[in-house]
């Protein structure tokens, strides 16, 4: 078994065991918390890693960008926008979490939380992505235009996370939404229970990254000997 | 085909692609300083693609291109410079007078004497009395000449001409002919044509583009014009 | 210099053709304009007191307006098939765009600035409700918003030059690219501008500020470095 098929197999089975603990340890081995929230505050366990997975595959995408920008090299375009899809997957999985959530809690399906608003534009601006690489039928140019948007839109990202906080925090608030709803002193089984859905997360991601850069290049591939043979 | 290392323009190795189209396959040749190369072939041969190419409008896929000892990856600017193109299309604006065109382009070369150049070239284009009247008045005939005043405002050495003559009334015609003439020696030309009488007449060198090949490169002298007319027509009907 | 005359003549050029066409300019004074009175409709300002918005609508206006220029960034070359031309002379790709850039500024800027005095009567209730002592961060914040603006839109409106989509793909891409212009500015706005009504403190308004000069920097910044390698020759 090759080098990479191993990675894939290794990977995936590590996602699934981890992921296995994270939800056994969600619904059996952490404490409820008595907050404000209860029940389900337990969503943080699987959330914010989502949240972090998409921001590392969206920074793929980033350092994709650059590196295609620097070398030229189209492979490079491959993960940008793998990178890009997956970040769009989890993206999208999180503002239904995060919708989910808010009906749950609130009993209103949506509220321009700084944070949910922030992913809200974040999904848009990698669909728009999307949308700039379908409307350019040259590959050189669809990566060039396309890492400049995997690199000004990462900065984007970045900017929106953090000026609403410094807005926030300016502002008086009027509800707070700790989705986070853990002190410092975290909790031993709290603990566990996050790093292994974290680590899911980032493992069924590296996995998925894999084997969707491998399809596109072999796709890639088969395309090229239809043409050389005619078909 | 011999490599000439005075030639004002090398080809070697040209080859273009759109996405999967092979445009232009494989094209070699050079012209000396000096030289006035006619290229003729049927539509969608490639020929306008080489021109742009030549002229830095567009990039070569593989291969080199050299012009005036600049290859033309390596400095676009300094090349750019030397180069003049008079198309089908003016490249003016509309609500900018004639003077106005001229000064701009003129600006963008960073031509010394503007002032001077614009006046001059308004005068041999035959456009003075309309120096400061909006493009826009222009009939095409007129535009087509201020476009070439407007392409040698910067005195390039090399001239590009893709069907220049198109849409040109006899007056105009003329004269585009008369400074072609004036500037004959010491310029390079290449022209791409229909027009097989004007093209012969005016080159010294012909070549025929049909599908992205040269099928046909020969200097003037060694032309019989008749063998040529067949060969072109048939490129043209598609039988080559 | 050579590039900066170069520079000057494309924007003198695009200056001089917009002020013989008028076409930009009066095209977006009266697109503001017909958006406020869509806001009248959409609101109820009649009815409704819509002052505490002020900074909101406003910049709601501006942004759709300036996308609506930032479209016509390269009208003249495209309707007249000019772009060979100015590709044609030895003129740095980056000058071309930094004169279009500064165009953009300049028209969207005056388009701006003409359409607040009447917004101020539509729906701020001028002469209350505006605080003049905020009038200096008002003008600063205006110009810092519409230089991001100005700066990756014309950035992402070249892009969208050259491909299918071009007049689509301009706001698609631009207003998320340009979403962390807008709340700053927004608040900025609304300090001057029936500001006290909605809270807008001393504070959030430098903090705003801060952030604004951020964005322009850190995207003119990265902008400049990936240039060459996107729009390049």
């Amino acid at each position: 078994m090759t080098l990479r098929m191993r990675f894939l197999y290794a990977f995936t089975g590590l996602a699934a065991l981890l992921t296995t603990a994270g939800l056994i340890g969600t619904f059996y081995k952490t404490p409820l918390e008595v907050k404000e929230i209860g029940f389900t505050q337990k969503i943080f366990y699987f959330h914010v890693p989502m949240a972090i997975t998409s921001g590392v595959a969206f920074a793929v995408t980033l350092l994709a960008s650059i590196a295609y920008l620097v070398t030229k090299d189209l492979k490079w375009d491959v993960w940008a926008r793998v990178g890009a899809e997956l970040g769009l997957v989890f993206g999208a999985a999180l503002l239904t979490m995060g919708i989910l959530w808010t009906r749950s809690t609130w009993g209103v399906w949506w509220t321009w939380d700084p944070r949910l608003t922030s992913y809200l534009v974040v999904v848009l601006l990698y669909g728009a992505y999307f949308v700039l690489r379908s409307s350019v039928d040259n590959a050189g140019e669809k990566a060039r235009y396309a890492a400049s948007i995997g690199i000004l839109g990462y900065i984007t990202v970045i900017f929106t996370m953090v000026s609403t906080r410094i807005l926030r925090t300016a502002h008086p608030v009027l509800f707070k939404l700790g989705k986070s709803g853990f002190e410092s002193g975290i909790e031993h089984q709290m603990l566990i229970t996050f790093l292994s859905a974290m680590f899911a997360m980032f493992a069924l991601c590296a996995a998925l990254l894999v084997a969707k850069v491998t399809i596109e290049n072999l796709s890639e591939e088969i395309e090229d000997l239809k043409d050389r043979i005619g078909g | 085909m011999t490599v000439d290392l005075k030639a004002e323009i090398e080809v070697a190795k040209l080859n273009k692609y759109f996405g999967r189209r092979h445009v232009l396959k494989n094209i070699e040749f050079s012209l000396a300083k000096g030289g006035f190369l006619s290229i003729f072939g049927p539509n969608g041969a490639g020929k306008t693609t080489l021109v742009k190419i030549l002229s830095t409008l567009e990039k070569p896929t593989e291969g080199t291109v050299r012009i005036a000892d600049v290859v033309l990856g390596d400095d676009p600017a300094k090349a750019r410079k030397k180069i003049g193109l008079i198309s089908h299309s003016p490249l003016v604006y509309l609500d900018l007078s004639a003077y106005e065109n001229l000064e701009f382009y003129g600006t963008l070369y960073g031509v010394a004497d503007l002032k001077e150049r614009a006046e001059y070239l308004l005068e041999r284009v035959e456009l003075s009395h309309r120096r400061y009247d909006l493009a826009r008045t222009f009939s095409k005939g007129m535009m087509q000449r201020l476009a070439i005043a407007r392409a040698l405002m910067h005195r390039p050495s090399i001239l590009f001409l893709d069907e220049p003559y198109s849409g040109l009334d006899p007056h105009a015609v003329d004269i585009l002919d008369g400074l072609i003439d004036s500037i004959r020696s010491d310029h390079t030309f290449v022209m791409v044509s229909h027009n097989l009488d004007k093209g012969l007449e005016l080159c010294d060198t012909a070549m025929i583009i049909e599908d992205g090949r040269v099928i046909f490169f020969q200097p003037k002298r060694e032309i019989d014009v008749d063998a040529f007319k067949d060969t072109y027509r048939r490129a043209v009907r598609g039988d080559l | 210099m050579l590039a900066l005359r170069q520079l000057w003549v494309i924007l003198k050029k695009d200056i001089l053709l917009e002020l013989r066409t008028k076409e930009m300019i009066v095209s977006m004074l009266l697109f503001v304009m017909l958006t406020m009175v869509v806001f009248n409709y959409a609101f109820n300002a009649e009815k409704n007191d819509l002052t505490s918005f002020g900074g909101g609508l406003l910049w709601l206006a501006f942004i759709f307006t300036a996308f609506l220029g930032l479209n016509r960034s390269f009208v003249h070359e495209k309707d007249e098939g000019c772009f060979d031309g100015l590709l044609l002379s030895p003129v740095d790709r980056s000058i071309i765009f930094i004169a279009k850039m500064l165009g953009n500024l300049i028209f969207i800027s005056v388009v701006e600035f003409a359409a607040v005095p009447f917004f101020t009567i539509f729906f701020i209730r001028y002469p209350y409700y505006i605080y003049w002592s905020r009038l200096a961060p008002f003008v600063l914040g205006l110009i810092l918003g519409n230089i991001g603006i100005a700066g990756v839109g014309t950035f992402v409106a070249t892009l969208a030059i050259n491909t299918k989509r071009r007049d689509l793909l301009l706001p698609i891409i631009g207003l998320p690219l340009l979403m962390p212009v807008l709340a700053p500015s927004v608040i900025i706005s609304g300090a001057m501008m029936g500001g006290n009504v909605a809270g807008n403190t001393a504070e959030m308004v430098s903090a705003s500020m801060k952030i604004l000069v951020a964005y322009d920097i850190v995207f003119f910044a990265a902008m400049a470095l990936i240039y060459d390698a996107v729009l390049g020759e």
